[in-house]
């Protein structure tokens, strides 16, 4: 094994970047699981927002509910086996402490707007369980198809170093 | 200040950790593909990882088909983080 090379150049280090970040978003870009399974678990998780919040006692919409969490969950399942097949086998536990972040701001966000779709209803806020549920839907939409693997990752933006000087 | 890995340096080594840092495993095959390298310059590389302990490969047969699973290491994450950190500090990129 050849001696650590310490003394790069800023450019080489540039470069090095620059190959980091395509490969890592190249992994993430050239395998994508089809479209039609991230909008079945967006609607799948609209449908339950949907429904817990226009629950009553009297009405049929805790079917929905239950429908859209069989969706839910068939569509991620679904998810899960495309990018094995395809050779990936995505993050679920957290590994780098900016997918921990993504994930408790999403576990959170996702919560308030679950309970929030029915507290705002009952406060007299009538289209709160609409609003609520098309945000979720589209939020699981973006989120599944911008980190289809489960990690955050982030798109540097390197621009070329001015001079190709030595450290 | 931490400073540039030997192992991870080498180009092809540090896509391999670079994709490997997307997901929990990759196979082989994909990222053999990734690379357009052959199978056994592939394994070479593999192989210092796995010897630096950076990398962990897991043969699994599926639908009577073995396939080779890569992840990396708790020691391989930081190890990559360390590098990419030591490559940003060149270029001057603040942490």
């Amino acid at each position: 094994m050849s001696e650590p090379q310490q003394n790069i150049s800023q450019h080489e280090a540039s470069d090095a970047l620059k190959s980091v970040n395509s490969s890592q978003q190249d992994v993430i870009i050239n395998n994508q699981a089809p479209i039609i399974i991230n909008l079945l678990a967006g609607s799948g998780y609209a449908s339950i927002v949907f429904g817990y919040g226009m629950t009553e006692h009297g009405n049929l919409w805790a079917l929905a509910m239950w429908v859209g969490a069989v969706v839910f969950i068939l569509s991620i399942s679904f998810l899960f086996y495309t990018y094995r097949l395809m050779g990936i086998k995505p993050t679920i536990l957290p590994r780098s402490s900016a997918t921990l972040k993504l994930q408790m701001i999403t576990g959170i966000l996702f919560a308030l707007l679950v309970v929030g779709s029915r507290e705002f209803r009952l406060m007299g806020f009538q289209y709160a369980p609409h609003l609520f549920s098309v945000t979720c839907g589209l939020l699981i939409f973006i989120i599944s198809r911008k980190y289809p693997t489960g990690e955050f990752v982030s798109k540097m933006t390197l621009s070329s170093p001015k001079a190709s000087s030595h450290e | 200040m931490s400073s540039l890995d030997p192992v991870i340096h080498a180009p092809n080594r540090l896509k391999i950790c670079a994709m490997l840092s997307t997901s929990a495993e990759l196979e082989f095959k994909l990222i053999k593909e990734q690379l357009d390298v052959s199978d056994s310059v592939l394994s070479k590389h593999l192989k210092a990882l796995e010897v630096s302990t950076y990398i962990r490969l897991q043969k699994r047969t599926e639908f009577g088909r073995q396939k080779t699973w890569i992840s990396l290491t708790s020691n391989g994450r930081e190890a990559f983080k360390k590098h990419v950190n030591a490559l940003k500090r060149i270029v001057g990129i603040k942490l």
